[in-house]
This record gives C-alpha cells, sequence and structure tokens, in this order.
C-alpha cells in the first residue's frame, strides 16, 4: 500500500512537469480552424511569403498545444508559430495569440495592433470587450468563442458568415 | 437452505463477492484503461481534424449527470442539481436463481414481493481550483415495500425522508500530456443524517419498526474513498472508477450497514454540441449487517434478517444527456438513464433488482 501511494506521488510531480491541458489542445485546433473562415487582405509586405505565422505574445500556456498545428498546410502555406516579445513585432504574423491576463498590458497590445491586418485571438476576460478580434472561452465545460466583428473590420480582415453564425457573440 | 448458495468474501475488508466477479470487474476497469493506453500509442491526439462544429462539441473533461461522484469542474466554477432514481425490485432471488414466494414462506411468516425505491438527490458542486472539485448531494427517499403474508394477507410499508448527506472532494491526482488521460482521487464523509428509525403499519399493528432497507440511511458516519480515470479522444471519452464505503462504527440501533464497493466503466460520444450518449457497466457490492436491531424479528420476515443483506449486483446502463448550447440558458443540462441489472447475486432471499431509471438536471455556472 505504501509502496502504490509512493508511486502515485511520484507520478503526479512528473506527470505535473510536462502537463500540457486538454483546454489548450482545443483551443489550438480552434485557431487552426480559424484560418479556413477568415479572408487576410491580399495587399501587404507578407502575403506572398510561404509560410503562415501564427504568433505567441505573453507566457506559455498555448506553447507545447501550439506544437501541434506547427506544419499543417494553412491558404496553400505552411502553419509556423513564432514567439514574440512585444506586439509590435507583429509584421510577420497572420495570427497573433495574446496570452496576457493583466487588462493593463492587453489593452496596450491591442491598440499595438490595432488596424494591422492581424487576426488577434485571446482566452483572457472581456479580450474582444477590450478590442481584440476573437476571444476563447470555457463554458459548460467547452471551448467557445466571441467575435469583435468591428475590430476585424478595423483589421481589414473578411470573417465567413459560417464562423459568426457559430459564435457565442458578435460585436457589430 | 439459503446460506450456501453465496461464495465467500474476496477480502475482509470488503462485502461477500464471489471470487470470479471480482476478478471480473478489475478485469473490466483494467481494460477500460488499458484500451486507452494502446490507444494512445497512437500518434498524438489529432483536434485539427475536427470541423469548427465539432470543436464545439468537445467536452474538457467528461460529467456525466448520472455519475456525480467522478464530476471535475473548472476553477471557480458551480453547479447544482437535482436528480430522480426509480429503481424497481420485483420477486426474491437466492445467490443467483429466483425463488419463488412460496418457497421463502416456507422458511418466514412474511415475504417481500416488490419494492419501488424513489430518490430525489439534490447535489452542491464547487471548484475551487481546476484540480478540485468539492461535493455535497442531499436524497431525499421515498421508499414503499409489498409484502404476503403466510395466510395471503398482502400489504404495503412506506417510509419517506431525506437520506444521509454525502460530502466529498474529488482531486485531479494526474493529468498525462495533453491531458488525455485523467486520474483523480475521492475522498469524504456520509453523514448519518437519514432516519433509521422509519415506522409504519404491518399486520403485526400500528407503528412497527420497518427492516432494514425501508431504513432511509446508514446511521453511521461513512468513509467514502473512491478513484475515477478518464481517458479522451476528440469526441471519445472513456472512464472507469471505483468507489468503497467503509461504514464507522455502530449506528444507535445497534447495527452497522455492509461495507460496499463500487466499480465501473463507461464509454461516451459526444454527437452535436447539444447531445452526448453514454453506455456503462456498474458493478456493486455490498456486505451483511453486523449487529442487528433489537426491534426486528430475523425470523419473521428476511428483510429483518442482517444475515441476508449482502449482494452483488452488475447494471449495463444507457444515457442520453441534452446540453442547452448557448443563450441565457446556457449551462443547462438534462439526463435520462435507463440500465438494466445483467448479473445479480445476492445473500437471499432478497428481492432482486428489475430496472433502474435515472433523470437529471444540472445548471453550472
Amino acid at each position: 500500500m505504501r509502496l502504490f501511494l509512493i508511486a502515485l506521488v511520484f507520478i503526479s510531480l512528473s506527470a505535473n512537469a510536462d502537463e500540457v491541458s486538454r483546454v489548450y489542445m482545443i483551443k489550438a485546433a480552434f485557431i487552426y480552424n480559424f484560418t479556413k473562415f477568415v479572408m487576410w487582405p491580399q495587399q501587404g509586405s507578407y502575403s506572398d511569403a510561404e509560410s503562415f505565422n501564427v504568433c505567441i505574445l505573453g507566457d506559455d500556456r498555448l506553447t507545447a498545444a501550439a506544437s501541434t498545428i506547427q506544419g499543417k498546410s494553412v491558404q496553400g502555406k505552411v502553419l509556423q508559430i513564432k514567439y514574440i516579445t512585444n506586439a509590435g513585432e507583429n509584421g510577420e504574423c497572420e495570427i497573433i495569440f495574446l496570452a496576457i491576463s493583466n487588462t493593463e498590458r492587453l489593452q496596450q497590445a491591442l491598440e499595438t495592433i490595432k488596424g494591422t491586418r492581424v487576426l488577434s485571438v485571446g482566452d483572457s476576460n472581456d479580450f474582444v470587450d477590450n478590442g481584440g478580434i476573437i476571444g476563447l472561452f470555457v463554458e459548460n465545460n467547452k471551448v467557445r468563442f466571441d467575435i469583435n466583428q468591428l475590430a476585424a473590420d478595423d483589421s481589414g480582415l473578411k470573417i465567413n458568415s459560417r464562423l459568426l453564425e457559430l459564435a457565442n457573440r458578435v460585436i457589430h | 437452505m439459503y446460506k450456501t448458495a453465496v461464495s465467500r468474501s474476496a477480502f475482509p475488508l470488503w462485502p461477500s463477492i464471489s471470487r470470479s466477479l471480482f476478478y471480473f470487474l478489475i478485469w473490466l476497469t483494467i481494460l477500460t484503461v488499458s484500451t486507452s493506453i494502446q490507444a494512445d500509442h497512437g500518434p498524438e491526439e489529432d483536434l485539427t481534424t475536427l470541423s469548427i462544429e465539432e470543436l464545439l462539441q468537445v467536452q474538457i473533461v467528461h460529467n456525466p449527470v448520472s455519475v456525480l461522484t467522478s464530476h471535475i469542474h473548472k476553477q471557480g466554477e458551480w453547479m447544482i442539481g437535482y436528480r430522480y432514481m426509480n429503481m424497481e425490485m420485483d420477486g426474491n432471488r437466492d445467490g443467483t436463481s429466483d425463488v419463488s414466494t412460496a418457497s421463502v414462506l416456507t422458511d418466514f411468516a412474511i415475504t417481500p414481493t416488490s419494492m419501488r425505491m424513489e430518490s430525489h438527490m439534490m447535489s452542491l458542486m464547487y471548484a475551487p481550483s481546476d484540480d478540485l472539485t468539492l461535493m455535497a448531494m442531499l436524497p431525499y427517499k421515498n421508499l414503499s415495500m409489498e409484502h404476503v403474508t403466510l395466510t395471503g394477507v398482502t400489504f404495503t410499508t412506506r417510509a419517506e425522508g431525506i437520506g444521509d448527506l454525502t460530502t466529498l472532494a474529488n482531486y485531479v491526482l494526474f493529468r498525462a500530456p495533453q491531458n488525455r488521460h485523467l486520474f483523480s482521487l475521492q475522498g469524504g464523509v456520509s453523514f448519518p443524517t437519514g432516519s433509521i428509525d422509519e415506522r409504519d403499519q404491518t399486520p403485526a399493528g400500528p407503528n412497527q419498526k420497518l427492516p432494514y432497507p425501508m431504513q432511509l440511511g446508514s446511521g453511521t458516519y461513512d468513509l467514502i474513498i473512491g478513484a475515477n480515470y478518464q481517458y479522451f479522444k476528440d469526441l471519445w471519452s472513456l472512464g472507469a472508477l471505483g468507489l468503497g464505503t467503509i461504514r464507522l462504527g455502530e449506528n444507535d440501533n445497534d447495527y452497522r450497514l455492509g461495507n460496499t464497493l463500487e466499480l465501473g466503466s463507461w464509454v461516451s460520444y459526444e454527437w452535436a454540441n447539444w447531445l452526448s450518449t453514454t453506455f456503462r457497466l456498474n458493478g456493486k457490492s455490498w456486505g451483511n449487517i453486523s449487529g442487528a436491531d433489537p426491534d426486528l424479528v430475523p425470523t419473521s420476515v428476511p428483510t429483518a434478517d442482517p444475515d441476508r443483506r449482502g449482494g452483488t449486483r452488475i447494471d449495463m446502463l444507457f444515457d442520453v444527456e441534452l446540453f442547452v448550447p448557448g443563450g441565457k440558458w446556457s449551462g443547462n443540462r438534462f439526463g435520462i438513464e435507463f440500465g438494466v441489472p445483467i448479473y445479480q447475486n445476492l445473500e437471499g432471499p432478497q428481492l432482486e433488482t428489475d430496472w433502474i431509471v435515472v433523470a437529471g438536471w444540472q445548471w453550472i455556472f
């Protein structure tokens, strides 16, 4: 019995070290799916690049799960995960995931990318109300999303009506 | 004549249960876990193959309406729920064989012929963290039992009231990479809030003490320990659970109900963001009573005999759950489950279970 308990504690400690929450696996898959429903403007320095860049800014909550979408084919390009340290580095990003919980920092980052051709995705509270385009959240044991259509329009992004229909809330 | 029908206990701590059946239940649990681990040897779970509609259906963890003790909620989440259960029992069984009423009446003056056990369970859950869910459950029971006497007189006894309050903590001990495997431990206490002094009119007179299965609680503080395993694969989830109840001490009526051991496994599929189904097998074994209520005469009716209370039953159950996917009613869900026993081994004569139906509502906020 004692050995069993020791084994459980050991498993618990070792497993927590490389834990990747399933909720982020789901969120990463959502980000990949969003690429099928959003049209980016053709003009832009990076539209002819071979890679489709999903940038991550903030903490590492999505990092491990993001590896599951790395290398996927998106709009004839190869999806690449890039890590950036400030919002001003968004020049090569088609999507930027803002893993920022602090509201003030989030608002500053969103202000920086406002009007650029980047789809901002986040999972902090009130993400879309703070100016983000797609906000992921957990409700009733499932991941859902809100869309800020106004912010998408400001960025020149066209969001497919099907995605708008599936959103929990759309800010017009 | 009835005592030889059931095998000896596999473990002294746990109720009487045949060795072969115990091994079957262990095998079932191991099969569930090993099947999922086998499946896990394939490539990583690729949720990108799912459409966006399917992604909206994927549950982060599986919290069946009908299996409350395995619930794992998100940090800060509350859940209130109501669950109605109706178990119908008809006819007697000894060991694995049916026993006629006439046969029972060769040894007893009275025999039960059928019973209805209804339970209205209120539950409250709160998760102070993603790894810890606290829960409290309080049933309101409505029991009725039909009898016939040696002289052919039929009568019904009834008991109604709150049962025992159960408090439980479910702690996630282990999450495998990507959370595809989740292992949690449960621990809790059942408080003796249910009456053990229910009385009703019988042919022996008014206000007679009712036998053990007609009492609403155990009368003892009971320790509950358990383990829960879940495996996720896109819209599929598998699970196994084990739950034991250890009675502490003796109640005010000089007896202690038998310990119980429950083992089960299930498989669930999300068909839409408003619909899921679950198929499960659930085995339960419970022991005989230690001591005896001095107000009961064990030779008059089998239900008053503390040595004819143990048994083992495996149920096969099918569950349909409906979710409100959005809008102001989001967070509400409804489930209905129907089950039949596929195995019953009772230290009888005891009433055998015919079917079980469970209907529940839960609101998560």
